[in-house]
């Protein structure tokens, strides 16, 4: 197991009219190399999970074991230790990106995690490429850039000192197809080809269905189910929790009662040549 | 790790410091500059606390919300008490300082948690109607001086996204000592207020493109109506500097 929630509870603002639970007494574990995703809608306390693993906020109550590392509210010893395994990507790169280049974001984390690197620009130009990016974005302002590619940044900016989670907080959020695909690309690199344990926070479930293997559906703070991503596919239960079932689901449904027999699906190439059979 | 997300925003309860007119409000806080900056009378800074203790209890807002700034500046108010004694001043002299200091901090803080943006932007651009006598365009100095008001919340908010992401790079902030949290502060200060300038003129460019009009009126705001309450403490602030008038001897 490389995180076990244990009976964890955020919350914010103890004691006064705008106190808020962002979870309530969860708990759940994750394993090595493998895709998870959160779906929630919002304010479904998916954020707080990635926050709480990397441990920049505590739990009120309960603990999160990282490792060897416990976060329970106390101070934990070499905490950059734990950080320098988790790759925490947020929801708005303009939160994360603080630096004025492209290259100072990317070298950060290398700096301060004291990477003993000669060639830090070769690395640099690595990270970006293994996002779609060219070597020319190395020394352009964060500010000039797009929405997309702030967001290529930061995802390169934690692929850089090579965390063994890396955790993306609403990872396709202002991306369009073609970038949505590289992303999906990527993410399967990173856990065939490096052996990386990916956490996905979001509430994109035609993305999460394509890619992830386990699933943890979050509603105002708890966990209400959990299992394989079949879970995605039941109609009932993903309405009742105001989220969306995947397009090429919602197909295969209408098609099956349409009487045109189609197995499950993740992929629509296999659909489409399904499809195809079926016409013959 | 105590979230501070609330300082210098608007605390959304009913409260009868919240239904004071905006207009009222800022005049109060230029009132309450007059004796604060002249005066070093102790008696009537102890006097000024307390009204402000009192309007801050009224508020409905947690004194938690009102005493985490200041607490958050502890280390600044250790090296003021040095360098003050290092000057030679007295200790009557000292508390008087320390008491101005904080209760500055505090009414703009309440001034903050009790009046929303909008009101307040609303209050500045009346507080400024004089000008129009001159055909002066008000929209923008007022929109310059919330925009400036709000500089020091929106630093600190920012200072928090900046922490946060550093320290999830290796610059931790939230698990070290004293020593490395200022280290941490000092180097990412550069950015912070890079950040917060950039965001400040987003929001100002929002704000005009949204409810501004930037020509000699803007669209008027139904607000609170001028009450009992408003009055009162208006005249208790005009009593402050009449008395601070007769301190100096000008009356």
């Amino acid at each position: 197991m490389e995180v076990i929630f244990n009976n964890v509870t955020y919350r914010e603002n103890i004691g006064t009219p705008l106190k808020k639970t962002y979870l309530d007494n969860v708990s759940f574990s994750i394993l090595p190399n493998t895709i998870y995703s959160f779906i929630g809608d919002s304010e479904s306390g998916k954020t707080k999970i990635g926050e709480l693993i990397n441990a920049v906020i505590s739990p009120t109550y309960g603990s999160v074991k990282v490792f060897k590392f416990i976060n329970d509210g106390k101070r934990i010893r070499n905490v950059n230790k734990l950080r320098m395994n988790i790759g925490f990507v947020t929801m708005n790169p303009s939160e994360m990106l603080f630096n004025k280049t492209v290259r100072k974001e990317l070298e950060f984390g290398l700096t301060y995690f004291k990477y003993k690197l000669n060639k830090k620009s070769v690395r640099c130009i690595d990270a970006l490429k293994l996002v779609g990016l060219g070597e020319e974005y190395l020394n352009k302002k964060i500010s000039d850039l797009t929405l997309t590619e702030q967001k290529k940044v930061s995802i390169a900016s934690i692929l850089i000192f090579n965390p063994k989670i890396i955790i993306l907080d609403e990872p396709t959020i202002g991306l369009g197809t073609r970038e949505k695909e590289h992303l999906k690309k990527l993410i399967k690199i990173l856990k065939t080809k490096y052996k990386k344990t990916i956490i996905l926070l979001t509430k994109d479930t035609d993305f999460a269905y394509q890619i992830t293997e386990k699933v943890h559906l979050l509603y105002k703070g708890s966990i209400v189910a959990s299992g394989d991503k079949d879970i995605l596919t039941n109609e009932k239960l993903m309405e009742g929790y105001g989220l969306k079932l995947p397009e090429i689901i919602k197909f295969i449904k209408i098609a099956n009662d349409k009487g045109i027999k189609l197995s499950l699906t993740d992929n629509i190439l296999d659909l489409i040549k399904e499809v195809y059979r079926n016409a013959k | 790790m105590q979230s501070n997300k609330y300082f210098g925003s608007f605390y959304p309860v009913t409260s009868s410091i919240h239904r004071i007119n905006p207009v009222i409000k800022l005049i109060c806080l230029f009132l309450f500059l007059v004796p604060m900056i002249g005066s070093m009378s102790l008696k009537l800074h102890i006097v000024i606390l307390f009204l402000l203790l009192m309007m801050m209890y009224s508020s409905k807002v947690p004194l938690k919300f009102y005493f985490n700034m200041l607490y958050g500046l502890r280390y600044i108010y250790i090296i003021l008490l040095f360098a003050l004694a290092s000057k030679g001043l007295t200790l009557e002299e000292t508390i008087v300082i320390l008491i101005k200091i904080s209760s500055f901090i505090e009414y703009l803080s309440l001034i903050f948690y009790t009046t929303s943006p909008s009101e307040l932007k609303y209050g500045v651009e009346k507080v400024l109607k004089p000008f129009n006598l001159l055909n002066f365009n008000l929209g923008r100095p007022s929109n310059l001086i919330v925009s400036i008001i709000h500089f020091f919340p929106l630093l600190f908010t920012t200072e928090q996204e900046v922490l946060k992401s550093a320290s999830a790079r290796g610059l931790d902030y939230y698990h070290g000592d004293i020593i490395s949290k200022t280290i941490v502060v000092l180097s990412s200060f550069k950015n912070t207020l890079r950040l917060t300038i950039k965001k400040m003129k987003t929001a100002k460019f929002a704000s005009e493109l949204r409810m501004y009009n930037v020509t000699k009126f803007r669209t008027n705001l139904r607000t609170n109506k001028i009450g009992f309450l408003a009055l009162m403490l208006l005249g208790i602030h005009i009593i402050f500097v009449v008395y601070y008038v007769k301190e100096v001897g000008i009356l």
